[in-house]
């Protein structure tokens, strides 16, 4: 168990800075989400943070010591592939075993040790299988459960749920979750599932370009997103954008006038010039049909997805703006008629031209 | 316009010729052995009867080539050279691939074309540079002579068979050996090379029947009949008097020398396949 922290890490490969400076720091037991979209740099970081890359600058301290000179199996961690990456020759034992063979643990200890964490994955009666007469799932298991034996202070997951399908994945989730709660361990996992890390985190890190976007609680990035990036990669559908431009600014509320005809004025927590253009964003699911609402658009209905639980109405606004419903249940509008959507002025955000939140929460 | 033949006709035809031509080139290609065995089973003048069968078949030239000369002994030699060969060459192959396909240095690309650009200079070029080489190790007419050269040849395609099946090993498999604690080698031998058997069982193949079959360098760096492989002391048998050419005695040294080699590849076949086709598609 320990606490990991990030200070001002780079890492560039030749000329291509992939992670550009980031500062981060996970509690001794916290579950950690880096998420972001392919590309960002988040498994590199994750990589970084095994000992699989160097940094070019900076450094990655686990339970408060420097580890940049030290080799992985040093380190105190333990990683879980996207592959798996299971040794293919050797049984489900022996993979997780392999670890502590080499480090020299006596022959009765490793076995307890494998054996204890087969059990808690409920592997165990596969020991003795090989890695290709195992199921998605069951070799997802025995990634994991080699991580376990290693006993490591901070396990690092690697997108490990990718390659199941999307029940197992449910399944996988919960055990993971399940399994955070029963090690105690802390955990950085890398995914750009942005459900698995509502879900998993106890902190999430949005990570876009190399840099960090904003990190915090999974429901604090989704009332309170710093920027437009984190805004609309945290939450699905995406959040709706909206262009405007600031139409007047007194006594901490700015008024946005939209495109589309509209005018909202908000309380704002940063200063904006006037007339510097904006965005406004609505999540779709706070958005209903209908003019009972704050604030209300008009629009034509381009297309109705009907999900069971829910219907995502999608509606062209007179700007040419599209905008996206979510309505509990099913809906009688479709394609073609004129509709209008509304929303609680609570529930929107205003960006400034650089993309930073400018509104200000209301706590209520 | 209508082919004048229905479809199921045509496809019998195709099938009928892709028969044939099959027949053919099996024809070509294992008629030169069975010919061998049968003139090596010919006593006598028979051996100059162009008979497709024996008429009196007999093992009389066979108990003839290992009376007449140390045949065994070539054997012995030809065995030797080609397993050091072949297990040298496997041992500097593998962890050559493991460099060259595996980690990132500078000059690695320059490396590999070196390496390819050896194997393709004509063995007689080589001969008379070797030769010096040789003599100034002191090797001159020593297995170790031919050890030495027969390198030259199997190195070059022993390390590209393996580093091409080396690349195509999943990296996060050797990231979580080094996880795991493994040092390189440990990785090497623990987690790459129980993979690698398929790769490592065509290459040590190819080097093996390389060295099995090598006649310039053999013929040129010994001397002694002791010391020679078989391919040289099959082509240096000779008669009673240099007008007479023992047939008979050759042609039953060529099938016990090729004995071996058929065996070798009838075990190891399935793995030639696997391993030469390996690196060719992107899995």
């Amino acid at each position: 168990m320990a606490t990991l922290a990030l200070r001002s890490v780079r890492k560039a490969f030749g000329q291509e800075e992939v992670v550009k400076g980031i500062d981060l720091e996970a509690a001794d037991g916290e579950f950690l989400v880096f998420v972001g979209p392919s590309g960002c740099g988040k498994s590199t970081l994750l990589r970084l943070i095994a000992g699989l890359e160097d940094p070019t600058d900076g450094d990655v301290e686990i339970g408060g010591a420097r580890v940049n000179d030290l080799a992985p199996s040093e380190r105190g961690i333990a990683m879980v592939f996207q592959s798996y990456a299971l040794y293919p020759h050797m049984t489900v034992f022996d993979n997780m075993a392999f670890g502590l063979k080499l480090s020299g643990t006596d022959r009765s200890s490793l076995t307890a040790r494998v054996q204890d964490a087969a059990r808690i994955l409920r592997i165990d009666h596969l020991l003795g299988r090989r890695p290709r007469e195992l199921s998605g799932g069951q070799r997802q298991r025995v990634a994991i459960g080699r991580a376990i034996v290693r006993e490591p202070a901070v396990f690092l997951f690697d997108e490990p749920l990718s390659n199941l399908d999307a029940a197992l994945r449910v399944d996988m989730r919960l055990e993971l979750a399940r399994l955070h709660e029963r090690l105690g361990a802390t955990m950085v996992y890398v995914t750009h599932d942005q459900v698995e890390a509502m879900t998993l985190a106890d902190r999430i890190a949005v990570i876009n370009a190399g840099r960090l976007e904003q990190a915090g609680r999974p429901l604090d990035l989704y009332r309170s997103p710093a920027n437009r990036f984190v805004a609309g990669f945290i939450g699905s559908p995406r959040m709706n954008f909206v262009g405007a431009s600031i139409s007047s600014v007194n006594d901490g509320h700015a008024a946005a006038a939209m495109a589309a005809g509209s005018t909202v004025n908000l309380p704002i927590a940063q200063a904006v010039t006037l007339g510097s253009p904006a965005t406004l964003g609505i999540r779709p699911e706070h958005l209903t049909l209908g003019d009972e609402g704050d604030l209300l658009f008009a629009g034509q209905v381009r297309m109705v997805e009907r999900l069971g639980a829910a219907s995502l109405v999608h509606l062209t606004l007179s700007s040419g703006e599209d905008l996206v419903v979510q309505q509990a249940g099913d809906t009688r509008v479709r394609a073609g008629d004129q509709a209008t959507a509304a929303c609680r002025i609570g529930d929107c955000h205003l960006f400034n031209a650089d993309g930073q939140r400018i509104s200000d929460r209301d706590p209520a | 316009m209508r082919p004048a033949l229905s479809y199921p006709t045509r496809r019998r035809l195709g099938r009928v010729a892709f028969y044939l031509l099959l027949a053919a080139i099996l024809i070509y290609t294992v008629f030169p052995f069975y010919w061998a065995v049968v003139t090596s089973l010919k006593t006598g003048s028979a051996l100059f009867a162009p008979d497709l069968w024996p008429g009196e078949p007999s093992l009389a030239n066979y108990v003839a080539v290992f009376r007449e000369q140390p045949f065994a002994r070539n054997i012995a030699n030809s065995a030797i050279v080609s397993l050091t060969v072949t297990l040298l060459s496997l041992f500097l192959g593998v962890t050559a691939a493991f460099a060259l396909g595996r980690m990132r240095f500078r000059g690695r690309r320059p490396t590999m074309m070196v390496v390819l650009g050896v194997s393709m200079f004509p063995q007689i070029a080589l001969l008379s540079g070797l030769y010096e080489l040789i003599r100034w190790l002191g090797l001159y007419n020593s297995l170790w002579a031919l050890i030495l050269s027969y390198m030259i040849f199997t190195l070059p395609f022993t390390v590209w068979i393996l580093t091409a099946f080396m690349r195509e090993l999943p990296r996060e498999l050797e990231e979580a050996a080094i996880v795991d604690g493994a040092s390189p080698w440990q990785t090497l031998t623990r987690v790459m090379l129980p993979l690698m058997a398929p790769a490592m069982a065509a290459a040590g193949l190819l080097a093996f029947i390389a060295a099995w079959n090598e006649f310039l360098f053999a013929l040129t760096f010994t001397l002694t009949n002791d010391q020679r492989t078989v391919p040289v002391a099959i082509a240096l048998i000779s008669g009673s008097t240099a007008f007479e050419l023992p047939w008979g005695n050759i042609m039953a040294a060529s099938v016990v020398v090729t004995l071996p080699l058929i065996v070798l590849v009838l075990i190891f076949q399935r793995r030639i396949v696997a391993g030469l086709t390996a690196g060719a598609v992107k899995g």
